[in-house]
């Protein structure tokens, strides 16, 4: 351990000699700044900003730059009187500056930098832009500030069968909000992300099976970029939007609901890059997390405000894009032309309630309603939201809201037109931002924001929307309610393939994959002469799925064939090996307790049929049998790195004890296939 | 850093002699990083080309890889970057990596 020390002691005086890090900078002339700093989209009030050299720096105790890093969730780790200055990411990045150093570094890379940190009596003070950077934000100067936030490194197209998928990927965590737009015969979906995007002014083909295209633009004030992605959907597609990992979403498209979820289904095709800048930062966990609720416009909005019926926070959230009007919102349904108008609903209840900046009025209603709404340009400013086959419930109101920005706001029946409209309708002294969509976690429940601040300035001055029941984000059916839509048919995966070989014995001549597809293909034998219906993952030597796909997604591609089929049962076959030549015999794996009892049985008629070692029934996060929905097991049948199991493993009639053994396991645990 | 010289011991395995196996392969690197009560482990190396080796040996990685990491003060879960990125699974593995270990994933 000593010897390690020394090693990184010597290791940091070498690196110290290299920058030049003995060097205090002299003749540092400090200015203080009064320029406005926006970080994701937030004020941040530094109380030490200052200049030097023409470049914003900051004071390391100032309480802005706490509030900065707590905004994107980094922690600065700082002892006066030393010499480093690390900052840790929210993905984990150590970003250290060197007191006097021109150099940063992120975990292990590291660049040049116009001037480090530096003491300015006791005080140490950081240079602002080199850090956002080595942060992962992207900075623009605008006139009397600077906005800080994540940018969209890429936005790139996954199709898949009964889907498309957009995958968004940020150098640091991005809110999100999705909002309808265009007329109900051409509506669009745009969602709209906090941040830079350097795929901006690009349209993305989708195929037109669930949209046509996706257009990137960069919107927002200066201080509040927003990168907006519209999508022309088609009638009746649902979209969902799922964070995947701390600086990536994925947005899904499609008709049914069990298609919206993360993984639901195989990437069928190759993945198509639109704009294939690869993220080489990643930083920050979800700030605040959006509310993903239905707001009609990309508007520059501010974080929910934390008063009036807080919705919950969540990563996903999903609409469903409004058939034409005026056909009724079941939430899946296929476009319905000229069906029957929706009935009239009733607002049952109007609450308002006031925030700082901004005030929410809340419509309880019986059911789901359409909505358009209109913008008239300033200096008129009236904003007006006509509810559709809605009816008011008691006289109209004139609801009294604090914004000091408002003249009033009227509720009431528009008798004016032969249609059940209730039109609310806001009086502004000025531009006002708008947003409207449902309260999630409230049933039946549209919500209004009024906020003082004003719309970005190339707003739509009119769009539609919907409060639908939000459907729950579909997951896999859990085990315990599976009820499989094909009850004869066992999917059986032989493990490895194509240019993955699995394990290998080389003196013997054994690779895994060609031996688990002997014991498969026995094994799918066995199971149809007993009269099960047997589909193998793959049945020749290749990889499953989509050949240039990632390893996710031929892991995934097996559990599709099962999850798409129901099938009753998951039988995943592999071949065992260890680092070490000792371990032997059969093991075979579960992951969720209802597939225990498979397991049992699988292991013991294996064990009983070959004679081999029995290495017990253990319980395992694989892959493939956590992510099919139906009693899945797998096998690990013998060790290739073991003489004894080696030999075993060269002999095909072991091959075929396997696959008679686990046949054999099927049966106790099913009592056979069902007789239809 | 504790997590990281931890993490490289147990790459490292015993000095030399007794029946210890080192499951990691041979040239896989690691660092590692906290994020609050999670140690990020970013692995490079020789585990980015295909595992060629069964269920016992990856399980057997990961449930050290955790166990050693969650002894920390602090530390309660693990993720497991490989090349820098969120995966599945290792290149032809089978135990999966994207969300964050536990040691009760392990518990039988």
């Amino acid at each position: 351990m000593m010897r390690q020390m020394c090693l990184a002691l010597a290791l940091i005086a070498t690196f110290l000699a290299a920058t030049g890090a003995n060097a205090q900078p002299v003749g540092i002339a400090l200015a203080g700044d009064r320029s406005s700093i926006y970080v994701a989209g937030r004020v941040v009030r530094f109380e030490n900003l200052a200049t030097t050299r023409g470049r914003l720096v900051v004071r390391a105790d100032d309480s802005g730059l706490q509030s900065m890093l707590d905004l994107i969730g980094a922690r600065l780790q700082y002892q006066p009187g030393t010499r480093f200055v690390v900052f840790t990411r929210a993905d984990g990045k150590l970003v250290t500056f060197t007191v006097g150093s021109n150099a940063v570094t992120v975990d292990d890379t590291s660049q040049g930098i116009p001037f480090g940190p530096f003491y300015d009596g006791d005080h140490l003070y950081i240079p602002l832009l080199a850090l956002c950077q080595a942060l992962g934000l992207s900075e623009r100067a605008f006139s009397g500030g600077y906005a800080f936030a994540p940018q969209i490194v890429s936005v790139s197209r996954r199709v898949g069968q009964r889907r498309t998928v957009l995958e968004i990927q940020a150098t640091a965590p991005l809110t999100w909000r999705a909002a309808y737009g265009g007329d109900p015969k051409k509506p669009m979906l745009v969602i709209t992300f906090s941040g830079f995007s350097n795929a901006a002014g690009n349209k993305v083909e989708l195929g037109g099976r669930e949209a046509k295209t996706a257009l990137i633009e960069q919107q927002g004030p200066p201080g509040f970029p927003i990168t907006a992605v519209t999508l022309d959907a088609l009638h009746g597609v649902k979209f969902a939007a799922h964070r995947t990992s701390s600086c990536t979403m994925d947005l899904i498209l499609a008709r049914e609901d069990k298609y919206l979820a993360l993984g639901a289904v195989t990437a069928a095709t190759p993945s198509v890059s639109l704009s294939a800048t690869p993220s080489s930062q990643v930083t920050a966990p979800p700030q605040n997390s959006p509310v993903p609720t239905a707001i009609p416009e990309p508007a520059a909005s501010a974080p929910e405000p934390t008063a009036v019926p807080a919705p919950e926070v969540t990563d996903s959230g999903s609409l469903v894009i409004p058939q034409g009007s005026p056909s009724p919102l079941a939430s899946g349904a296929s476009p319905q032309a000229n069906a029957s108008a929706p009935p009239v609903q009733k607002i049952v209840n109007v609450t308002q309630t006031d925030a700082a900046g901004v005030s929410r009025i809340t419509l309880t209603l019986t059911g789901p309603v359409n909505f358009e709404w209109h913008r008239l340009a300033d200096p008129d400013n009236r904003f007006w939201i006509d509810v559709s086959q809605a009816e008011l419930v008691g006289p109209a109101e004139n609801l009294v809201v604090k914004l000091g920005v408002i003249r009033s706001v009227t509720i009431s029946q528009n008798e004016l037109t032969p249609d059940h409209v209730v039109r609310i309708a806001i009086d502004p002294t000025q531009p006002v931002d708008v947003a409207i969509g449902a309260i999630e976690g409230t049933p039946n429940a549209l919500g209004i924001d009024i906020r003082s601040s004003p719309p970005p300035a190339d707003a739509p001055s009119s769009g539609v929307g919907a409060l639908i029941s939000a459907p729950p984000t579909p997951q896999p059916a859990a085990f315990s309610t599976y009820v499989p839509a094909d009850p004869k048919l066992i999917v059986i995966d032989p493990g490895h393939g194509g240019n993955d070989p699995g394990a290998i014995n080389e003196s013997m001549g054994l690779t895994e994959k060609n031996l688990t597809l002997s014991i498969s293909k026995r094994l799918k034998a066995d199971l149809e002469r007993a009269g099960w219906h047997v589909t193998l993952t793959r049945d020749g030597d290749y990889e499953v799925g989509d050949p240039g796909g990632n390893d996710k997604q031929e892991l995934q591609a097996r559990c599709d064939i099962a999850n798409a089929a129901g099938a009753r049962l998951f039988i995943s076959v592999h071949i065992n090996a260890s680092v070490s030549s000792d371990p032997s015999g059969i093991t075979t794996y579960f992951w969720r307790d209802g597939s225990r009892s498979l397991a049992q049985a699988v292991q013991g008629e294996v064990v009983k049929d070959t004679g081999a070692g029995d290495a017990g029934v253990i319980r395992n996060n694989f892959y493939v049998i956590h992510h099919t929905v139906m009693p899945a097991v797998l096998v690990e049948a013998a060790y290739l790195s073991n003489d004894h199991d080696a030999r075993l493993l060269s002999q095909q009639s072991f091959l075929d004890h396997v696959a008679d053994g686990i046949a054999q396991g099927v049966k106790d645990f099913t009592g056979g296939p069902p007789p239809k | 850093m504790l997590a990281s010289y931890a993490v490289n011991q147990l790459f490292a395995g015993p000095p030399e002699g007794g029946d210890a196996v080192v499951l990691f392969p041979r040239g896989t690197y690691a660092t590692v990083s906290i994020q609050g009560t999670i140690a990020v482990v970013n692995l490079t190396g020789a585990v980015e080309r295909f595992f060629q080796r069964g269920g016992g040996d990856e399980v057997g990685m990961f449930k050290s890889l955790t166990y050693t990491l969650t002894a920390l003060p602090g530390i309660n879960r693990v993720q497991v970057l490989v090349g820098g990125q969120t995966v599945a699974a290792l290149p032809g593995g089978q135990f999966e990596l994207d969300e964050p270990l536990t040691r009760a994933m392990f518990v039988q």
